[in-house]
């Protein structure tokens, strides 16, 4: 199929000319995504009587700038204050946090923008580009490649273990038995639930993400007067604009970063059942392989922050994908943009590109456009954002604490869900203190579960055979891709002690 | 993360010390993750090979793991290296107390929230927090309680229409703002 240049064209500047309505669905967007555990789905299920009555070109707009939005609001709290608004932001608290505490909270915050808007322009008119071939590509991957990809997602368990493999795999398995907690996949059959029906279909993942991170991370807090470091506060107040163009420098630095981890992103955000979350820790783990400094990571590394949350970004147009061409929801967003419209008499499927091309591209068109008006809100949020920083946190904790109670609440409105929040709570700070790391128990929450779904489904489809598993070539690309990625730690890590070694011996003599 | 993680890191890190690192809390974790393996493997005894694979393999990895953690700390204390008492986690310091207070607090909120409703029970919450982390100046305590619990009405309850449990302040309110109570 020939790309149609007028058609997008045109498109384009009808999507800019709905910038009265793009300007605030971001605007929402930010917010929700700054509060944990009120992800765009839920904004847009309340807004659905609104987007309801406006005409389809509108709706779309406003609902595809909030879900983008969102994206970029959920990397602010992880930034921050080590709080990530949502799973895929966790990877972003990884190196944004710790750029936080050296003073560098402006910088952090222009990279999370600029990786997000400029990852979704590439990967979005990379989508426009080739959305015909794209769209075929969600045929191909069955359950025997997403177990592999699983297994690719659980090796950045051994990545983060590398610094203390025992402490790091027990914290790992840990995080893939909570992960196993709840129905079985097959028969629905209850595990382990401590007899709760509310953790029937398992540990919502809310509770778990702002219990070991923002919980956890407010009572490590109070011991320091401010976020930021006492000696890095002084030179963070004295930021002026240049710093923050600063930030604008470093991504320009590293753009490639952008590029390459935005397209992580857009590849899972295709694959069913995948999503943000994978794709963030994915795109995190292969920047720090690749990388010349792999040590600087979670130090404060600006491709830390960029690779993350490009991928996020990437996994918007992604998700679409499957969407428009097949007509499957791969998430909740996508079952609401399924129901506005069908509701408008637009039925979603492979005839889409023929029978209405219109909306086929215009929904993607429409994003890139969101994303290009994003650009102008980047330098003054990230300035003015960055100085909740310095508020002592005689102040923050206990308001951190609350709100972060309350968005526990928010994902299912269960009070049941409060109480599990502060468990996982306690169990992060006591995680924290002895060095077992919270990242890993996360990624075995996260993953435990897709990873069970995606086996069993597999070993049905082989009726329990597990060369299912090596049955396709895909696949097995895939399987060799995670065994290197799994020993490629573990190696550098021995070449760098060897040459410590011999360097020092070197010295010695 | 990792600032943090080093700046607090288990005392048992600095094994060069002459006095013995206290790595009792280390054990805390594997202890939690035992007994949920545990836990796991024996209730779900009676259920078919499919619903038990995944989780008996990570419980039974899970405990192995665990034992290893427990002999390198045996070892230590054997060693002399090492002790079984859980230091820093346990000391009655300025900031364990305060810890624990707003823990106290958290489960004080949960515990009330569906009695008193959520703005009030939060107003309350976030003025003894503010109390435990040392501030005194009532205009701050009741300035800023009072903005967190309004914040959260406004726009979780009145805006977004959570489910948040409501009490007699919240019917009051929004008896006055929509002329509908709760």
């Amino acid at each position: 199929m020939d790309l149609p240049v007028d058609l997008i064209q045109t498109l384009f500047w009808q999507s800019l000319s709905l910038w009265w309505v793009i300007l605030p669905g971001t605007a929402i967007g930010i917010i929700v995504g700054v509060l944990p555990g009120f992800g765009a789905q839920n904004t847009l299920i309340m807004l659905l009587p609104l987007t309801l009555v406006m005409d389809v070109e509108t709706a779309l707009a406003f609902m595809i700038s909030l879900y983008c939005a969102t994206q970029l609001g959920g990397g602010v709290p992880a930034i921050l204050f080590n709080m990530p608004g949502e799973g895929g932001a966790a990877a972003t608290a990884l190196d944004g946090y710790p750029m936080t505490r050296k003073g560098q909270a402006q910088q952090a915050l222009v990279l999370c923008f600029a990786a997000s808007a400029f990852g979704g322009l590439i990967t979005t008119a990379l989508t426009i580009a080739a959305l015909p071939i794209l769209s075929q590509m969600g045929l191909y991957i069955r359950s025997p490649e997403m177990i592999a990809f699983m297994v690719f997602g659980l090796m950045l368990i051994a990545a983060i273990a590398a610094d203390n493999m025992l402490k790091g795999l027990i914290a790992g398995v840990f995080g893939l038995m909570i992960g196993s907690i709840g129905a079985d996949p097959v028969f629905g059959t209850a595990r382990a639930n401590f007899g709760f029906l509310e953790i029937y279909d398992g540990v919502p993942l809310i509770a778990a993400l702002v219990g070991l991170f923002a919980i956890s991370e407010a009572l490590v807090m109070l011991e320091e007067e401010t976020v930021v470091h006492k000696s890095a506060l002084a030179e963070a107040k004295r930021a002026t604009w240049a710093d923050t163009l600063d930030g604008v420098r470093m991504t320009l630095r590293y753009w490639w970063q952008t590029v390459w981890t935005s397209l992580i992103g857009l590849i899972i955000g295709i694959l069913p059942g995948a999503g943000a979350t994978i794709a963030a820790f994915l795109a995190y783990y292969y920047s720090k392989m690749f990388s010349k400094n792999p040590e600087e990571y979670g130090k404060g590394h600006p491709c830390g922050v960029i690779a993350p949350e490009s991928a996020n970004n990437g996994v918007t147009s992604g998700t679409l994908i499957p969407v428009l061409a097949l007509g499957i929801p791969g998430g909740a967003t996508g079952a609401i943009m399924m129901i506005v419209l069908t509701y408008n008499g637009i039925f979603l499927g492979p005839r889409l590109f023929t029978d209405r091309p219109d909306i086929a591209y215009g929904v993607f068109v429409m994003m890139f456009v969101s994303y290009l008006l994003m650009i102008i809100l980047i330098l003054p949020l990230a300035r003015y954002m960055s100085r909740v920083v310095w508020i002592p946190t005689r102040f923050l904790v206990p308001i951190i604490l609350a709100m972060i109670i309350i968005s526990a609440f928010s994902e299912r409105e269960y009070v049941f869900d409060m109480w599990l929040a502060l468990i996982f709570g306690v169990i992060g700070y006591i995680a924290r203190k002895t060095n077992y790391e919270i990242t890993a128990i996360l990624v075995g929450v996260l993953l435990g579960p897709l990873f069970e779904t995606y086996l069993l489904r597999s070993l049905r489809v082989g009726q329990g055979d597990p060369m299912i598993l090596f049955s396709s070539n895909i696949g097995n690309f895939i399987w060799v891709m995670a065994l290197l990625a799994g020993l490629l730690p573990f190696i550098r890590r021995r070449r760098k002690d060897g040459v410590l070694a011999r360097t020092a011996e070197a010295g010695h003599e | 993360m990792s600032d943090v993680q080093d700046e607090t890191g288990s005392p048992g890190e600095s094994r060069g010390d002459a006095t013995p690192a206290p790595l009792g809390a280390d054990l805390i974790i594997p202890a939690l993750g035992v007994a949920l393996a545990l836990y796991f493997i024996i209730s779900t005894i009676d259920l078919t090979r499919e619903a038990r694979l995944t989780g008996w393999s990570f419980g039974f990895l899970l405990i192995a793991l665990c034992a290893v953690q427990v002999a390198v700390i045996a070892v230590g204390v054997r060693r002399g290296t090492t002790t079984l008492r859980l230091g820093e986690i346990v000391d009655n310091t300025p900031h364990n107390r305060r810890r624990l207070a707003l823990v106290a607090l958290l489960i004080l909120f949960i515990a009330t929230i569906g009695l008193v409703g959520t703005t009030l029970a939060l107003f309350l919450t976030v003025l003894g927090g503010l109390w435990v982390m040392g501030v005194r100046r009532p205009p701050q305590l009741f300035g800023i309680a009072g903005s967190v619990a309004s914040t959260v009405f406004i726009v979780f309850i009145v805006l977004l229409g959570s489910r948040l449990p409501r009490g007699l302040f919240e019917d009051f309110a929004l008896t006055l703002l929509t002329g509908q109570g709760g």
